[in-house]
């Protein structure tokens, strides 16, 4: 990624003296943003050749003439020049320009790209901060190979989900460590899914299918803050972090201030930006409320639930205005009362205009040896789901100062207070999605209210009784109006994280750094039911207060040493101390008194829960580094670590790393070919590894509750008693003798640059293999227990990732850049644990996200058709030969079977960037290729009569397959010419014209009762990403003559354009949230796109 | 070069003793325990008999009430899942819910309660205890057949515990209630149930009477035809519930997170409709006045008519084994051991007595049912199957009510689909998918439980 946007010159610090034109010695020291020294920089007199070298300290001393000026320079850093005086510091800021640009990498080392090994791709934070979200990770979208961003949806602050590479882990995290200069900060999901029939307060559990949609701490990020993310892709690159880094690491280096010229500067920024509802699942607009062809109003029969009633064209309203509807009751054709012809009514209406206000004000300045940048920032967003609301402010601060030439110290603190409201999704009657999307077309949650989302008559039936006004008379579903009015989710967050550090050098040739970091957080959650909410009928309220401490430390020792004319080489030693504790506490009342009151005190019934979790890991680790004139490079690692959730004889393990690049065009005459200006190859292996999860050593007794997959269950105590168990059908065989798992990775990639750099191209193979793979591994229950704890699983990835940048044109003040990602993984679980074929990672009992031994980890699980042959899925369907309602249609088997994937094949982006003049013009195209999504929410809907594909009724058709059926004891036959005789397999081809009609809908065609199989899409898109016009008034010279140092105005837009054949909410849409079983959907809240205006401004 | 070798080490040495400071072994283990557990060894007897009487009483109060009331017809599944039941639509993974439930929540924490008040001479808790696991195995049995016992709750250290034969297990359970009888004769030992013994509140003559109880349905479903097993039967009778003060039953809360498992389902889900069932149309038009004990007109819902106060309500008994059912047993088990239908209608009307009495109907009602109902055929084949139609209007939404009726083929059932109703539970997709080496085929109608054949 290149750095084009000069941020960083606002850091640059001069000091200047006067001087008479006489021999001095100056002594200088060479630092960088951070206080840091730069080692071996050049330090020549302006016009001479006369001239040092810094040593590893980063200070010189030079004897020049007075006034004379110095060209200080280092690899890595943009050339500067100085006015010559005795006691001189300069500040290098970084070159950021192509392949000689700097990198963070592990633990805050700062290293030449040329020197790596490893893939890494660094985006810059400007990048971060296009599309007004305010959510820095939702941004890295698209901007970097090897890298998977899912959002769960379009609700304000909802969670996003980000992994790079392929999956290592079957039911521990995948999602790599977040470090905050150099600090790693918690990115945990602190969810609580109160409808979910086994609810776990700590943190998510398998079955997230219902509950608000989570979100994950990395979304408290300001972007405004973020300098670069540096995304530290493979074990290689990572080793040096060991466990917590095994799924890689994304590397945030935070803007910090220096000393300008002008003092001190403000950046300021602010976006609006509107956010619409992106795309909604189809729904047919002919046939009303009701079944078999008849319509049912709300206070009809039990067929009132579905939408498989009447043509619409045949009925009327009788225009006398109820509670249910303002037209009237609807009634047929030869009705006398009938008044006007009914219509359908479009739910969809439901959705507003979102609106997000983002603004961000920044101080920076500094002196000569010290900077700060004081920074405020504040998102205020209002959801297209209307009372949804996110108010995010952030508070950080910043500085660092150089305090004698040999000590520095640096620090930074962030504040982050955020409050969120939000709504119920997924599987749970108080659902907005369900609730809407199974409205009949026939009734109108809004009650053909303008207002209806403040005004009660559309959800509270205007009769006294309070119950809410819904299409069931009350029961079944949420009005969706009833959901944000009477269902509140609110989230209140405090967070505080930063650090210290201080640098001493030692010798010139050795340095000590300490850094001491932390996060502490605490969030409250209340989620209240009122009373007649379907999913608490009695009302219930659910408290809960995460708090969660991380503390980390880091002890380091630099050594840089030029060993020979040829070597020079450099060795760090370090020590790292983490500790982690995560508290959650539950108080959950049921059963109101008084409607309407969201408190706790008017509950009748109350339990609670509390879980606390620590870790403490401890490491040694060092890293040797070797450079032979400066073409071959080789780093060598090695980390131990010891963890305390391992037992005491296993709970120290050694990870090495070793990586070799080679710049081969340093071969003399290999560059000067004109062509290919700049080669490197690189190889490295290494290994990584993850420790058990907390508490996975012991079965432990706990609070007994119960619950089956249709009722919230009991819990005790109950009547005063006490209740403990040792197992459940969610209790876990603890595992004394678990050891850390092992991930073994070898990876080798090139770097090359054509035409001066006009056109560069990255690409990086890699293998891994993890073994020893921790995993809760499901367990026959029969054994008492419904899982234990294993190394068990075997999983293997390998990939290609592709970077590709070029300037096609630049000419005429007119520049287009272009840069490509593109990635592949193949993922295969080689093995889960003896006997255990498959584990659920997250879904339904029929729609499930799977790890199946010998596949990908994802693959959708669920009941299929009847194959004539059931063990090949090739095989013609089964059609049933039985009279009745599923006659001539396929038969559902009773066998589950893998039906999907939900890995794409790969996934890429196009980033465009035209410039002209004071214009550009930036386009950024995803696609992701292949990939399986399973569309439960049109299941449902199908099942209802709602979905779109449903509109078929009626047609006649023959079914694809071979006619039979299934005897008592499971065989397939057929029945003979008698009818009654049955005869072993399958018989002829289907010729049986059936039709698409209520019966197949709900249990043939859909996965609602019918197969899963059903309802399996692909998820492939092609989508504009972003899309921006930007003026800039001082490209160029103006801005010297202005007190404006920036001044842009940005106009763009988000997700403007899909191209998919999914049919639901959104292809990157995600039920279970930022958590491993990605591929879910049912009644998910659907995304957003967004336009908005943006202004930079600078002084 | 050497000074840099020594400044590194140096270094190194430095660094070890920053971080030895903290280093004692029990700094890393302690950290990692859970402190939200109790220790093992503070666990009692009295804090996992109420979780398994609770977790029975739940777990036959759901998955296996609902499922096979709506196999024979008592309910009637009116959409969604309980439509498809009603329909036969069961697939293995739908049998997992009350699988798990009862081989962990009920199953293992009961072994655990046994192993403990045996190791502390508890008798009266391990008397409890095995009549527990009586009861239950039993219930398995008879939904499923062949299931793991013996080879089943030893964890990690046997993952595909292998199928005991239906038939053995009637041993098993058998053996079980001998010793339990044994031991609750013994003396409760130091320390013993009370209030937390939901079921019985610690009574162990009630315990026994239990244990007969249990013992007489072992021979009732072996006795079709068979004099000896019904005369067996009735002394078993003989020694179990003496009045409906005696009935096994599990009484649930008044609050949400204790209520009733068909309550809890009524609010939550309501998929399941009662007047519209064929008992409930029955019901009706017999004038029943147990109807509107058994549903409730009033009820506001999609679904027409609720389930009525007795079972219906927040804090409503789940039932195991109760009084009637030993008197229509013993009516039934007169007329096969050889005695007369007169007898035996003595019993069977003093049998929809209890019923009644225990479900609150006036005594003027009663009368005017049995005047109407109370008289048995004269056949004994006829006279028995009226014996087990009267018995499947008591043995309301009670899993027992699919056992008589596949033993006795009484009341008549129209299959709702096809030509077969459900003779058995699939075993569950988690034995198919974790235990295949043990786990035999099954369909809903093969193999049958063995008194079944």
């Amino acid at each position: 990624m290149k750095r084009r946007y000069g941020l960083l010159s606002l850091l640059l610090i001069l000091s200047v003296q006067a001087a008479f034109a006489q021999n001095i010695e100056v002594k200088g020291k060479i630092t960088d943003a951070t206080g840091s020294a730069i080692p071996d920089a050049s330090v020549n007199i302006k016009g001479t050749r006369a001239g040092t070298k810094a040593g590893a300290d980063g200070s010189f001393k030079l004897n020049v003439k007075t006034g004379a000026t110095l060209v200080v320079s280092a690899v890595g850093f943009e050339p500067k020049e100085v006015i010559a005086t005795e006691n001189i510091s300069v500040l290098l800021s970084q070159d950021v320009k192509g392949l000689s640009e700097v990198v963070v990498t592990a633990l805050g080392i700062r290293r030449e790209k040329r020197e790596l090994a490893t893939a890494t791709q660094t985006v810059n934070g400007d990048q971060l901060n296009k599309s007004g979200s305010g959510n820095a990770l939702s941004e890295l979208n698209g901007k970097a190979s090897g890298l998977t961003v899912i959002n769960s949806g379009g609700d304000p602050g909802s969670g996003t989900y980000i992994r790079l590479r392929g999956v290592t882990s079957i039911t521990g995290n995948n999602q790599p460590l977040m470090v905050v200069d150099g600090v790693p900060i918690d990115n945990s999901v602190n969810n609580y899914d109160a409808t979910s029939a086994s609810p776990n307060v700590s943190g998510a559990s398998s079955n997230l299918t219902g509950g608000v949609q989570p979100t994950n701490r990395g979304v408290d990020l300001n972007p405004n803050d973020i300098e670069s993310v540096t995304l530290l892709k493979g074990p290689s690159a990572t080793a040096l972090y060991g466990i917590q880094a095994a799924s890689g690491a994304i590397i945030i280096t935070t803007k910090r201030g220096g000393s300008g010229k002008r003092g001190v500067s403000v950046a300021f920024n602010s976006s609006v930006t509107f956010d619409k509802v992106s795309q909604l699942p189809g729904r047919q607009n002919i046939y009303s409320q009701g079944g078999s062809g008849i319509y049912q109003g709300p206070t009809g029969g039990s067929d009132r639930r579905l939408t498989w009633g009447a043509n619409i064209d045949t009925l009327f309203w009788n225009g006398n205005s109820n509670i249910w509807d303002p037209h009237g009751n609807i009634v047929g054709a030869s009705d006398p009362t009938k008044k006007t012809p009914v219509h359908a009514y479009n739910p969809y209406d439901f959705f507003q205009t979102g609106k997000t206000f983002n603004n961000n004000i920044a101080l920076s300045g500094g002196t000569a040896k010290s900077g700060f940048r004081i920074s405020i920032g504040n998102i205020s967003q209002t959801g297209i789901i209307p009372k949804t609301k996110y108010d995010k402010t952030t508070f950080s601060l910043s500085g660092q100062t150089v305090i004698t030439d040999k000590f520095s110290m640096s620090g930074g603190v962030t504040y982050i207070n955020s409050s969120n409201d939000k709504v119920q999704q997924g599987s749970n009657t108080s659902s907005i999605m369900l609730g809407l999307l199974r409205t009949p077309t026939t009734f109108d949650n809004s009650y053909g209210l303008s207002d209806a989302a403040n005004n009660p008559a559309s959800y509270i039936q205007q009769n006294g009784t309070g119950q809410q006004r819904d299409f069931r008379g009350g029961a079944g579903y949420d009005n969706p109006y009833w959901t944000i009015n009477k269902n509140p989710f609110h989230e209140d967050l405090n967070r505080v994280f930063g650090y210290g550090q201080a640098n001493y050098q030692l010798f010139d040739w050795m340095a000590i750094t300490y850094r001491v970091g932390g996060d502490v957080y605490s969030q409250n959650d209340k989620n209240t039911y009122d009373i007649f909410s379907n999913a608490f009928p009695a009302g219930a309220i659910h408290l809960l207060n995460y708090n969660n401490q991380q503390f980390n430390s880091d002890f380091t020792i630099n050594m840089k040493k030029k060993l020979s004319k040829d070597f020079s080489g450099s060795l760090l030693l370090g020590h790292n101390y983490f500790t982690y504790q995560n508290t959650a506490r539950l108080s959950h009342g049921s059963g109101f008194v008084l409607p309407g009151f969201f408190d706790l005190s008017n509950a009748t019934s109350y339990t609670s829960n509390e879980t606390e979790q620590k870790k403490r890991t401890m490491a040694f680790y060092g890293e040797a580094h070797l450079d032979y004139k400066d073409m071959l490079y080789l780093t060598v690692s090695g980390r131990r670590e010891t963890s305390s959730t391992l037992p005491a004889a296993n709970n120290s393990f050694f990870y090495p790393s070793a990586s070799l690049a080679y710049e081969f065009t340093k071969i003399p005459g290999l560059s000067t070919s004109g062509v290919l200006n700049y080669g490197k190859l690189r190889v490295s292996a290494a290994q990584v590894g993850k420790d058990a999860p907390i508490q996975g050593l012991q079965t432990y007794f706990s609070q007994a509750s119960i619950a089956d997959g249709f009722t919230s269950g009991i819990q005790f105590p109950i009547n005063g008693n006490a209740g403990y168990q040792i197992s459940s059908t969610t209790a876990t065989i603890g595992n004394p003798n678990l050891k850390a798992e092992k991930t073994n990775s070898y990876e080798i990639g090139t770097d090359l640059g054509f035409f001066k750099n006009l056109i560069t191209i990255n690409a990086t193979a890699y293998y891994s293999k993890s073994t020893d793979v921790i995993l809760v591994v499901p367990i026959a229950y029969s054994t008492g227990f419904a899982a234990q704890l294993l190394n068990a699983a075997t999983i293997t990835n390998k990939g290609l990732e592709i970077t590709a940048a070029a300037t096609p044109i630049k000419a005429n003040g007119f520049r287009w850049d272009i840069s490509v990602n593109w990635s592949r993984n193949i993922n295969k679980v080689a093995s889960l644990a003896t006997g255990v074929p498959k584990v659920l990672i997250a879904g339904f009992q029929n729609g499930e996200i799977d790890a199946i031994a010998g596949k990908a980890f994802g693959q959708i699980y669920g009941s299929i058709y009847q194959r004539t042959d059931p063990t090949n899925m090739n095989s013609p369907l089964l059609i049933s030969d039985v009279p009745g309602d599923g006659y001539g249609m396929p038969i559902v088997s009773s066998q589950n079977a893998a039906i999907g994937d939900v890995n794409p094949s790969w996934v890429g982006s196009v980033i465009n960037t035209f410039t002209y003049k004071h214009l550009s013009l930036g386009i950024q195209v995803d696609v992701r290729h292949g990939g399986d999504i399973w569309n439960g929410t049109r299941g449902a809907m199908s099942y209802f009569g709602t979905s779109a594909e449903t509109a078929n009724r009626g047609q006649a058709n023959t079914f694809k397959g071979i006619l039979g059926h299934l005897d008592v004891n499971g065989n397939i036959v057929h029945y003979a010419s008698d009818g009654v005789t049955e005869i072993a397999k399958g018989g002829v081809t289907n010729t049986v014209v059936s039709a698409y009609n209520q019966y197949y809908w709900q249990n043939v065609g859909s996965s609602f009762i019918g197969p899963a199989e059903a309802d399996v899409e692909k998820s492939s898109f092609v989508r504009i990403r972003q899309l921006s016009l930007t003026y800039d008034f001082f490209q160029g010279a103006a801005a010297k003559k202005s007190i404006f140092s920036t001044l842009s105005v940005t106009v763009f837009a988000n997700n403007p354009v899909l191209w998919t054949k999914y049919k639901g909410v959104d292809p990157e849409t995600s039920l279970a949230g930022p958590v491993n079983g990605q591929g879910l959907d049912y009644f998910n809240n659907p995304g957003t796109k967004s336009y908005g205006v943006r202004l930079n401004l600078g002084f | 070069m050497n000074r840099f070798i020594k400044n590194s080490i140096t270094c190194i040495v430095l660094i070890s003793m920053v971080a030895g400071s903290s280093c004692k072994k029990t700094f890393f283990t302690k950290a990692n325990i859970d402190p939200n557990a109790p220790e093992p060894s503070s666990i009692v007897p009295s804090v996992l008999l109420s979780t398994v009487e609770g977790s029975l009483g739940y777990t036959q109060g759901g998955d296996f009430s609902r499922y096979t009331s709506l196999i024979t017809q008592q309910t009637k599944g009116i959409s969604r899942q309980a439509e498809g039941y009603y329909q036969y639509t069961f697939t293995s993974v739908d049998f997992d819910s009350p699988w798990g439930n009862f081989y962990t929540s009920v199953l293992e924490n009961n072994k655990i309660l046994m192993q403990l008040a045996d190791s502390k001479g508890d008798n009266a808790y391990g008397g409890i205890s095995r009549i527990l696991m009586a009861y239950s195995i039993q219930l398995g049995v008879d939904c499923w057949g062949s299931i793991p016992y013996s080879d089943a709750f030893k964890g990690s250290t046997n993952l595909q515990p292998k199928y005991d034969t239906d038939k053995a297990l009637y041993d098993t359970i058998n053996n079980l209630l001998n010793t339990a009888v044994t031991q609750l004769g013994a003396g409760k030992g130091p320390d013993a149930p009370g209030s937390e013994d939901v079921i019985f509140g610690g009574s162990t003559t009630k315990w026994i009477k239990f244990a007969h109880a249990i013992k007489a349905r072992l021979l009732m479903h072996q006795s079709k035809g068979n004099a000896a097993m019904a005369t067996s039967a009735l002394s078993e009778i003989g020694l179990s519930f003496s009045s409906n003060s005696d009935n096994a039953v599990y009484m649930f809360g008044s609050t949400e997170t204790s209520a009733n498992p068909w309550y809890q389902f009524n609010e939550q889900r309501a998929d399941i409709g009662f007047d519209v069932s064929p008992l409930g149309v029955k019901m009706l038009a017999d004038g029943d006045p147990r109807f509107d004990i058994y549903t409730d007109t009033s009820y506001n819902d999609v679904n027409g008519v609720g389930m009525g106060p007795y079972y219906g309500n927040i804090n409503s008994p789940v039932e195991f084994i109760t009084y009637d059912e030993m008197l229509f047993a013993k009516a039934e088990a007169t007329i096969t051991s050889g005695g007369t239908i007169a007898a035996a209608q003595t019993i069977y009307q003093a049998a929809i007595t209890a019923n009644m009495q225990k479900l609150g109907v006036a005594a003027a009602d009663i009368a005017t049912y049995i005047t109407a109902n109370g008289t048995l055929p004269a056949t004994a084949t006829a006279a028995i199957a009226q014996i087990a139609a009267e018995e499947y209007v008591a043995l309301y939404l009670n899993p027992e009510a699919f056992t008589a009726w596949r033993r006795t083929a009484s009341p008549a059932l129209t299959p709702v689909t096809g030509t077969n109703i459900p003779r058995r539970f699939l075993y569950p997709q988690t034995e198919y998918s974790y235990n295949k080496a043990n786990v035999a085929a099954s369909t809903l109608f093969a193999p049958k439980v063995f008194w079944d054949n």
